[in-house]
């Protein structure tokens, strides 16, 4: 035994390949990596097909495509200025909406409502995030759009309109501020959620801390609870910009259709992935269908920063707090 | 000094009271938008749903009468479609994720994917499916359609196993390779089951994501008036009948896109509730 | 005796224990040949050498304990003997370890873990049944009829001294049990493979007093069957149950010697610190 001992006594580095060396644990490796690689094959594809199609609109118009407008489709002359404008103010409008109210409805279920009372209403504003676009842009084109034109849109046109020109236009009911409240409505389910799971993570000695020091419970929720769970908020306010970007069926349901810029909150017009939607069936050309790929294009571009983004500010989180988005 | 201080406190008391209000005006709001969604689908929706809306084809344009019946059947169709290519792939991803990925450049590729490919828009995935399966077959599908929702089920769905595989505390798979078990059969016959009812659940809420999913569908399954016939012609399904009816002229189409999304809403819901409460009593039970 | 003399004369930190006239070869194991023969082990997590040159004789149907305040690596030595470090990534081991007189490293994995049982510091038990976690392993390493494992089950469940306790629930899930019970099955789980060895890794390091004198009381029986090697905190617990004591201090294996003799005369001065409680 000694003997035996003597050869073996060289020094050998451990290889991996020989724990995984059985059978079964191969196949079973070779079929998730395999499964992994046709899923990034999808995504690559997808990207590749975007800018397949959008190629001959992009030889035409190249990068002036997305400074440009104009969208004549009898004679052929595209530009995505507008869209993309409208695409930034329906989301942008839509996140100042939502992120108003979700983030103080979150503030709302953990810090004031009574205990029994914070998963009730928790659990019902989640409900909303089961509702389907298409219903939502039923319910925003049938009921909210005609109120909205009765109302709000009446009213800024009497009282702010004379003097800013933004709130000038024709109440019509559909268009860009009956798009921004529906979709703000769809995004506040996501705001609250993720802002909530941040408020709740913070620590209750610094609260404790701040009544010690003799605040009011609203100082300690406004300057102490608020700030501590900032980055939080800040990554559910980016994921619900994603969304907001992204958002097509409610958004074309009450936007109205348009292929000018926005001049007035009231008109009617598009946003990158409402044309797409509104208008993919009714291409006359060619080049008409690459012009709305080249737009998608330009959404998926936009919508995978702002989710890598996302995605970073989330992550960094969970190393610090176990945040989960 | 002290009369300072005693202001001071009480403005702090004055924006106490403001800035709680606002709060509940807020959550009002939010929970406003829930109640008068619902009560609006019930008030307008519940009229149109009788047995015949159910189970006829749509009557003639402007008509009254008529049902959602190949919606319904097509909206299945699609769904099941979709999962047949969505929850393989996503859970396959999920498992990669929780299992096997290490520190490499290939996992931490796959995992930025994955979450970033949960953010895009689900038109995206539309025109993808357009342009590979669409064009090429020269008609619209229920292939294609279900092809496009199994797509966007499939990042859901991975995130979903691999947060509820993470659940499963290692312990359990070190007692398992401790014995001798190789790793798929820890992965299959300990970890799977122990973390059935989550994985489930990802796939109830997945399905219920999808079923909900009308934008990718206007560009692959473009809707149908009559009961589907093939898996490779256009089709029907509940989000198109409901867009088409919306945007329709008539009052007769407004309600019944009312009943079609009030009959979609309790489904994903009632759903939902179901799975939880089953699930829960299952993991109760362990 | 003297051919394990004459089989270890490199490995001096390794006392030879009197290993009495009781034993009898079960299992064509040769009674003789130590359960492992470990000669200098290096271990790395990455960069960072976490064993530095160990070299020890585990004897057949012993206890064996393994001591040494937190990062010691005493955990991390148990590990490699059945390779359970391999599900960590970036981990190397170089030098030799011998099970009886095969190269550990040589041996098919599910071979190795059938041979060297493991129990960990806390219960791990599956989210399954009391009768469904101690088949597991035999049903992975080959056919059993329904009758066989029941068998199995209660022959396992009685060495692991959890048999009455447990033998009118044992459909029940297993998750049932109490945190003593659930250790106890952990370790019937890893005998209803018949191991050679049973490595405990602090097996009561979350039980109360009383579930832990009842794994001591197992532990000391099973010891005519197996050879054991426990980790442990508990220094009073290695003097009860081992009959060896291997003292781990930052990666090196300090003294190696009859638990007699590391508990009331250790030889180096380090050991006697820490036995002694100054330090650690």
């Amino acid at each position: 035994m000694a003997t035996a001992t003597a050869d073996v006594l060289t020094s050998r580095p451990q290889n991996e390949a020989r724990s995984r060396s059985n059978r079964g644990d191969q196949i079973y490796l070779a079929v998730v990596t395999s499964i992994v690689w046709v899923v990034l094959a999808i995504f690559a594809g997808i990207f590749v097909v975007l800018v397949t199609g959008a190629w001959p609109a992009f030889k035409r118009f190249g990068l002036g495509f997305i400074v440009h407008t104009g969208w004549d489709p009898v004679h052929l002359v595209f530009g995505a200025l507008p869209f993309i404008v409208g695409t930034v103010l329906v989301a942008v409008g839509a996140m100042i909406l939502a992120g108003g109210v979700g983030l103080l409805t979150a503030v709302c279920v953990t810090e004031v409502l009574p205990r029994w009372l914070q998963g009730p209403v928790t659990w019902l504003i989640e409900m909303l995030a089961f509702i389907p676009s298409v219903v939502y842009g039923l319910f925003g084109l049938l009921v909210l759009a005609p109120l909205l034109q009765r109302t709000v849109e009446m009213w800024l046109m009497i009282h702010l309109g004379p003097r800013i020109s933004f709130f000038n236009g024709a109440p019509y009911g559909v268009g860009y501020l009956s798009a921004i409240v529906i979709l703000a409505v769809m995004l506040l389910p996501l705001i609250v959620t993720l802002s909530r799971e941040a408020l709740i993570l913070v620590p209750r000695e610094i609260k404790e801390a701040g009544y010690g020091l003799g605040l009011e419970r609203w100082s300690v929720v406004w300057h102490i609870s608020v700030p501590f769970a900032r980055n939080g908020i800040i990554g559910a306010f980016v994921l619900a910009l994603g969304r907001a970007l992204g958002e097509t069926i409610a958004v074309a349901m009450t936007i109205g259709g348009g292929f000018e810029l926005p001049k007035t909150i009231m008109d009617q017009g598009y946003t990158l992935a409402s044309v797409i939607a509104n208008e993919f069936n009714e291409v006359s050309s060619n080049m008409y269908l690459s012009a709305l790929i080249y737009c998608g294009l330009i959404l998926f571009v936009i919508t995978v920063i702002v989710n890598i983004l996302a995605y970073f500010i989330v992550r960094r989180l969970s190393g610090i707090h176990g945040f989960k988005a | 000094m002290a009369s300072k201080l005693r202001t001071s406190s009480r403005s702090q008391k004055w924006r106490g009271v403001v800035g709680f209000t606002f709060t509940g005006v807020a959550t009002l709001i939010s929970l406003g938008a829930l109640f008068s969604i619902l009560a609006y689908l019930i008030i307008h929706g519940i009229g149109a749903i009788d047995w015949n809306f159910l189970t006829k084809e749509p009557a003639a344009v402007g008509e009254a009468g008529g049902g959602i019946a190949p919606s319904l059947l097509g909206t299945a169709i699609l769904v099941t479609i979709s999962m047949i290519f969505g929850v393989p792939l996503g859970v396959g991803v999920g498992i990669y994720l929780s299992e096997i990925a290490g520190e490499t450049h290939f996992s931490r590729v796959a995992r930025v994917s994955i979450n970033t490919f949960i953010g895009v828009p689900s038109i995206i995935v539309g025109v993808f499916v357009y342009f590979i399966l669409v064009k090429p077959t020269k008609t619209f599908s229920a292939v294609a359609g279900g092809l496009a929702l199994g797509i966007i089920m499939i990042p859901i769905m991975a995130r979903t196993t691999e947060d509820v595989l993470r659940l499963v505390p290692n312990s359990i798979r070190e007692a398992g390779l401790a014995l001798g078990a190789p790793r798929w059969h820890v992965m299959l016959h300990i970890v799977l089951p122990a973390a059935r009812a989550g994985v489930i659940t990802g796939g109830i809420l997945a399905v219920a994501r999808v079923a909900g999913e009308t934008a990718p569908l206007i560009l692959t399954a473009l809707g149908n008036e009559y009961y589907p016939t093939s898996l490779f012609k256009p089709i029907d399904e509940i989000t198109l009948r409901i867009l088409k009816y919306a945007r329709g002229p008539y009052d007769v189409w407004h309600q019944q896109a009312y009943g079609a999304a009030l009959i979609l809403v309790f489904g994903i819901a009632i759903g939902s509730l179901l799975l939880r409460l089953t699930t829960r009593t299952q993991s109760a039970a362990r | 005796m003297s051919l394990i003399m004459s089989a270890s004369p490199k490995l001096p930190q390794a006392s030879v224990p009197d290993m009495g006239p009781n034993l009898t070869s079960i299992d064509g194991r040769d009674p003789g040949k130590p359960a492992f023969s470990v000669s200098n082990l290096n271990f790395y997590y990455g960069t960072h050498q976490a064993l530095d040159e160990i070299s020890l004789m585990i004897e057949d149907r012993i206890v064996t304990a393994l001591i040494g305040p937190s990062g010691c690596g005493k955990s991390t030595f148990l590990r490699t003997l059945n390779r359970m470090y391999e599900v960590v990534p970036n981990t190397r081991a170089t030098g030799s370890i011998l099970l009886r007189s095969e190269d550990l490293f040589s041996i098919d994995l599910t071979q190795l873990r059938r041979r060297v049982g493991m129990a960990f510091q806390t219960a791990n038990p599956f989210p399954k049944s009391i009768f469904d976690n101690v088949t597991y392993g035999p049903k992975i390493q080959g056919d059993f009829s329904r009758a066989e494992l029941s068998d199995l089950v209660e022959e396992s469940l009685r060495r692991a001294a959890l048999w009455d306790e447990v033998k009118d629930k044992l459909h029940k899930s297993a998750l049932g049990l109490s945190g003593g019970q659930q250790q106890r099955l952990c370790i019937a789980r890893a005998l209803a493979l018949k191991p050679e060895v049973l490595l405990l890794d602090e097996p009561c390091s979350a039980l109360d007093p009383i579930s832990t004198a009842k794994i001591e009381e197992l532990i000391v029986g099973l010891k005519d069957t197996c050879a054991i090697v426990i980790v442990t905190h508990n220094m009073q617990q290695a003097a009860r149950v081992a009959d060896f004591t291997g003292f781990f201090l930052m990666g090196k294996l300090i003294e190696f010697d009859r638990s007699t003799v590391i508990f009331e005369k250790p030889k180096r001065k380090e050991t006697e610190d820490y036995i002694t409680g100054r330090f650690g």
